[in-house]
């Protein structure tokens, strides 16, 4: 986000902003409505700028840009007119960037070694048969039953969380003794985070005054639902991004949840769009990647399983496979520490190899939109904003080390006594609630209470709230756990959170440890 | 010289052989330190009130305009004034527009207020107040008027600089810059460990002109860290900014290319314009035409014809 700067800075990022938009559609769209607007009466020659203004401003176009303007704002890091070289830029630390690196290497490997056992090439083009098959079964792949049993997922979370664990500065002084500063949890990094309940997700939780933070206000619960969609429904007509992020803080009803949430994406489901998502849909069916096998199999192992989700299953193959070939996803890699994976590009693949659960991350999204097309964009959406965050080593607040680290510190802070006590049986928090966050609680919560969670995701900007779920987990269920000896046992008492109600959870968790 | 006759009659002196001094005390080398002494030797008996030592030079410094100079030294004084100096210096003390000096060095102090300089440098303090200067240099302390200094940090928490200003005729004297300027935002944590950091001249607490030493404190109260500097120092000295071009806007606009123009099918934007154009003057004409006569037809062959439109 732009921070109050200097001059200097504010003009250069100005540049940057209109550099990035110059060429995007919305652009050309613009310029055609000022065109076409000549021709109306009231744009007189003399003040030919404020009327084609006004007109744009009056159409609700004005509004587009602005939106497209915030959209850019949030997902560019800030622009620094220091030479930082492009490395710096995605990831700052050494170390860290070294660790993705070795990180993308092992996955790599497993991914070609698993291409040659097993005799599939990365990529290869469809027979002219095959594709008119695929084209006919598009809508009904689940019907499929390819013999999958010798792929096997290229990692799980657990495999990363190792790689996490393993992490190290070299310039960081380990020698010291174990004192009361010292981190009881997994993650042995000194990054900054937020572990003071009181300013987690930049709430001031002092200046509480009963009214309703987060979206509860016991005391007059119908009066402020009603008023609540009321005001939802202005700000989808308003259809401005920032107001509809705004809105979301405090929950989105569930008439007016996809909306809001494409607005705040800014995920249009224009012509282009849908032109964009055909192109894909050409790709899948023209060639054959080996990760589509990898993506069947995740999907029929996770979402098929689910009773939630079972029924979107076909959804998931479309959007899932279009994504694996999607060029557009590769600008996200400026900023993101990892780096698409060379020879996998080469084979036709566009960057993302996915894990075990990583079909979870669409799931939760079919409920709220039917159209392929609208799905697709709104993913991609969230993938390049927040979930790839969640899979790769950086020393971002939102990435997944430093949640880690906010949740481990979050317990140890507010929970001693527990943490203490896991940690002496072996049973280490982080063990279990890693698998929570690295798929943002998707398959874990009741739907409803997912995007209920997934809300304040959008609303806030900000994966923080994930870690403050888990440690609110901990601490709820921290009596039963506290009479538990041994791992198994502790993830016994924690394996079904489907009873569990996010947002009361959370402000518990957030008041308590406040007062 | 007689000071009875003004013609120019010169003494006879015996002038011995010039004698190359060396350098260091390596006997069997001679290298070339660039100093020769000739002596002069005045006629046995005579003492001779000098009026001038005229010479023909050959590759030599020669001391000019001097009122009085008495020393004993293996190396030449130079005094000029002049405009243009190019030489090539060994240990050479020149000292230029000044009016005494009486020294013992080793090292050449070269005091010059000139625009352009060109020379190559060896142990030469060099206080010079210009815009263009290239040289080459070897353990040459410049006074320079500094932009900005850009460093990639490591670990260091807090950064103060320091500046050793020298203005002309005053002792060179050290002055504090900035003053702990935060480079991570807890010393404790990662965050700008490791970041690229400019401190502007602007940011700096005095003007930095005449700048002849930087020193930077760099400060990391924690104990965390096993070590901390910065790492990529540069220094970008002060460029005067470009005179402005005086270009008007509509002017800049046409000369501007878009060199990432998309355009996604759209008609060519000239023919667009062009036509939007004559459009426009239509409606002028037409606004300013009105009559009260009903605008019969003027198509001809199923198309207006706008020749007949514009006569109305």
């Amino acid at each position: 986000m732009i921070d109050g700067g200097t001059e200097r800075e504010l003009s250069a990022t100005i540049a940057q902003l209109v550099q990035r938009l110059k060429g995007s559609h919305l652009h050309s769209q613009l310029e055609r409505r000022a065109k076409d607007c000549l021709h109306q009466p009231e744009i007189k020659l003399e003040s030919l700028k404020e009327d084609v203004r006004h007109f744009l401003r009056v159409s609700g176009w004005e509004k587009k840009l602005h939106n497209a303007v915030y959209r850019e704002m949030h997902v560019q890091p800030p622009l620094s007119l220091l030479p930082t070289p492009p490395e710096h830029r995605k990831e700052p630390l050494l170390y860290m960037r070294s660790a993705q690196a070795s990180w993308e290497r092992r996955v790599l490997k497993s991914l070609s070694s698993m291409s040659s056992e097993l005799g599939v090439p990365l990529a290869r083009k469809r027979p002219a048969a095959e594709q008119k098959e695929l084209a006919n079964k598009w809508n009904e792949m689940s019907t499929d039953e390819p013999d999958l049993s010798q792929f096997r997922p290229v990692y799980a979370p657990k495999d990363f969380l190792e790689v996490l664990i393993g992490l190290r500065n070299p310039n960081h002084d380990h020698s010291e003794q174990v004192s009361t500063r010292s981190h009881w949890g997994l993650i042995q990094l000194p990054l900054s985070v937020r572990d003071c309940g009181s300013d987690v997700l930049g709430l001031n939780v002092r200046s509480y005054c009963g009214s309703d933070v987060l979206g509860l206000n016991v005391r007059s619960y119908y009066v402020f639902e009603s008023q609540h969609v009321e005001v939802g429904k202005k700000v989808v007509l308003d259809q401005d991004s920032a107001a509809a992020q705004q809105y979301s803080r405090q929950g989105c009803p569930m008439g007016l949840r996809a909306d809001l949430w494409a607005l705040i994406l800014n995920a249009t489901n224009q012509a282009q769009d849908m032109m964009h998502y055909e192109q894909l849909k050409a790709g899948v069916i023209q060639h054959d990647m080996l990760v589509d096998n990898l993506i069947y199999k995740d999907v029929k192992l996770t979402a098929s399983n689910d009773d939630y989700y079972f029924v979107f299953e076909d959804f998931l193959y479309q959007v899932l496979m279009c994504f694996s070939r999607d060029t557009a996803i590769l600008e996200h890699f400026m900023y993101n520490s990892a780096s698409p994976p060379r020879s996998f590009i080469q084979g036709g693949g566009r960057g993302v190899i996915p894990f075990h659960g990583f079909s979870m991350y669409v799931a939760p999204l079919c409920f709220l939109y039917n159209s392929p097309s609208e799905l697709y964009s709104v993913f991609r959406e969230m993938y390049v904003r927040y979930f790839f965050r969640l899979h790769s080593v950086s020393s971002s607040p939102s990435g997944i080390v430093s949640l880690c680290l906010q949740f481990e510190r979050l317990l140890q802070a507010h929970l001693p006594q527990l943490f203490y006590h896991l940690r002496q049986i072996g049973a280490q928090p982080l063990r279990i609630a890693f698998r929570w966050m690295v798929r943002a609680f998707s398959g874990y919560l009741s739907t409803d209470q997912l995007l209920l969670l997934w809300d304040r995701l959008l609303a806030y900007d900000s994966l923080e709230i994930l870690a403050v779920l888990a440690a609110a987990v901990f601490a709820f269920r921290s009596d039963n756990l506290m009479e538990v000896t041994s791992l198994a046992s502790a993830e016994a008492v924690l394996a079904d959170l489907s009873t569990l109600k996010v947002m009361p959870l959370i402000q518990i968790f957030l008041f308590a440890s406040a007062a | 010289m007689s000071e009875s006759s003004d013609l120019t009659d010169h003494v006879t002196c015996t002038i011995k052989a010039s004698v190359n001094l060396q350098i260091g005390d390596t006997k069997t080398e001679i290298s070339q330190s660039g100093v020769s002494v000739v002596d002069i030797n005045l006629p046995f008996g005579k003492t001779v009130n000098i009026e001038d030592v005229t010479f023909k030079n050959y590759f030599c410094i020669v001391c000019i305009q001097i009122e009085d100079i008495t020393f004993k030294n293996y190396f030449c004084i130079v005094c000029i004034q002049i405009e243009d100096i190019t030489f090539k210096n060994y240990f050479c003390i020149v000292c230029i527009q000044i009016e005494d000096i009486t020294f013992k060095n080793y090292y050449c102090i070269v005091c010059i207020q000139i625009e352009d300089v060109t020379f190559k440098n060896y142990f030469c303090i060099v206080c010079i107040q210009i815009e263009d200067i290239t040289f080459k240099n070897y353990y040459c302390i410049v006074c320079i008027q500094i932009e900005d200094i850009t460093f990639k940090n490591y670990y260091c928490a807090f950064v103060s600089v320091r500046v050793l200003k020298r203005t002309p005729g005053q002792e060179a004297q050290w002055s504090t810059a900035l003053r702990d300027l935060p480079l991570m935002e807890n010393p404790h944590t990662e965050a700008g460990s490791q970041d690229y950091y400019s401190i502007h001249r602007d940011q700096m607490l005095l003007v930095p002109d005449n700048v002849v030493s930087v020193r930077l404190v760099l400060r990391q109260p924690s104990s965390a860290w096993l070590t901390f500097n910065l790492e990529d120092i540069k220094i970008h000295p002060h460029t005067q900014p470009a005179p402005v071009k005086e270009v008007s806007d509509w002017l800049s606009d046409l000369t501007l290319v878009d060199q990432h123009l998309n355009m996604e099918g759209l008609p060519d934007p000239q023919a667009v314009s062009s036509s939007i154009q004559q459009m426009w003057a239509l409606t002028e004409v037409m606004q300013t035409n009105q009559t009260t006569a009903s605008i019969g037809r003027f198509d001809v062959d199923g198309c207006y014809d706008i020749n007949l439109l514009c006569l109305t």
